[in-house]
């Protein structure tokens, strides 16, 4: 059990206000929003009031390999993708291979698991079941699969979960697949079990699906999920200001 | 003179039942300082990687597990000789 700061509170102990913001990004370079999810672990920690942030966006392409993940997991030699050399970076979150693309919608929870009293597999079955109702309430029938997190469909994997956790505080998080090139795919293992394909939203609901209607079903049955009765939206993110556009030289593990 | 007092760093129950928890890296090594909150050690599952923070301060005295070890909630991983101080 992981000891808490303080004494184990619910989310409606910290007051009326609610204790998930959500922040709309838009389109965002992966690295800078790495860079934005690490200082609101610290500030997260600083402030220790039980706060939710909860970021979503899109990154342009780039293939990310988790601790559980290798290098021998991307197909290509050189990493070009639809005629571009993309970035291969090895991220400080569980799971393996992932290839991100416009079309996914990411999903970064930042939780204090220590101010509210709940431990890694609490958030993550918390987490998964958000996804989960988010796509249901779409008119998707997402599955679990044993021993793992994520929701698979109809046509495959529709969501990956990965997240790191610092001070006991959760970022990184998921990848929704919305409407992405899934052509793409096939040049990157981003599922050990054999057979295993992606898929997609618009794929199961076998019709055109907005990325806008997927995000504010997200956002709430996320927040639901995670136990508050109602959250704040924003557009961008105050911080980003503060944080580069190339925060990074080179990539490296974060 | 009286006996360093040691602390057993210990993997807390990370909640992940069907899960197995595998040790990464030590972020530190043995011999050297640390500070109560630091991370010392990654631990990985399969969609989930947590960096251990230490519990106290002190410096740490060995580490008891390697990397790729598999571990279960409760297991001893390091010994820290806690941090002294002298009584005037």
């Amino acid at each position: 059990m992981i000891q808490p700061r303080h004494p184990i509170r619910t989310l409606a102990d910290f007051g009326r206000e609610p204790g998930v913001h959500a922040f709309l990004l838009g389109e965002i370079d992966f690295h800078r929003c790495v860079a934005l999810q690490q200082r609101l672990v610290d500030e997260a920690y600083s402030r220790a009031d039980g706060r939710i942030a909860l970021l979503l966006c899109e990154h342009p392409p780039i293939i990310t390999i988790g601790r559980g993940g290798s290098r021998s997991d991307v197909q290509l030699r050189d990493v070009q993708l639809a005629g571009r050399t993309i970035d291969v970076v090895r991220v400080g979150r569980g799971g393996g291979t992932l290839l991100h693309l416009p079309g996914q919608l990411a999903v970064y929870p930042i939780v204090p698991l220590a101010d509210l009293g709940w431990s890694v597999g609490e958030f993550l079955g918390r987490f998964q079941n958000g996804l989960q109702d988010a796509l249901q309430e779409l008119g998707v029938a997402g599955r679990r699969r044993e021993g793992q997190f994520g929701v698979w469909g109809e046509t495959g994997q529709l969501a990956s979960i990965g997240v790191g956790v610092k001070h006991w505080i959760t970022y990184h998080g998921a990848q929704i697949n919305i409407l992405p090139p899934l052509h793409l795919f096939q040049y990157v293992v981003t599922d050990p079990v054999a057979g295993s394909r992606i898929g997609s939203v618009a794929d199961e609901l076998r019709h055109g699906v907005r990325m806008a209607q997927v995000r504010s079903r997200v956002v709430r049955s996320v927040s639901e999920a995670l136990g508050s009765t109602g959250y704040h939206l924003f557009t961008g993110h105050p911080l980003l200001s503060q944080i580069g556009r190339k925060p990074f030289a080179k990539a490296r593990a974060s | 003179m009286p006996r360093p007092e040691l602390l057993d760093f210990v993997l807390p129950d990370l909640g992940l039942e069907s899960s197995a928890v595998v040790s990464g890296g030590w972020l530190i090594g043995p011999g050297q300082t640390v500070v109560e909150g630091d991370h010392l050690l990654e631990v990985h599952s399969n969609s989930v990687s947590v960096q251990l923070p230490a519990p106290a301060s002190g410096r740490l005295l060995r580490t008891l597990v390697r990397e790729g070890d598999w571990l279960n909630p409760g297991q001893r991983l390091a010994v820290i000789e806690l941090e002294r101080w002298d009584e005037g």
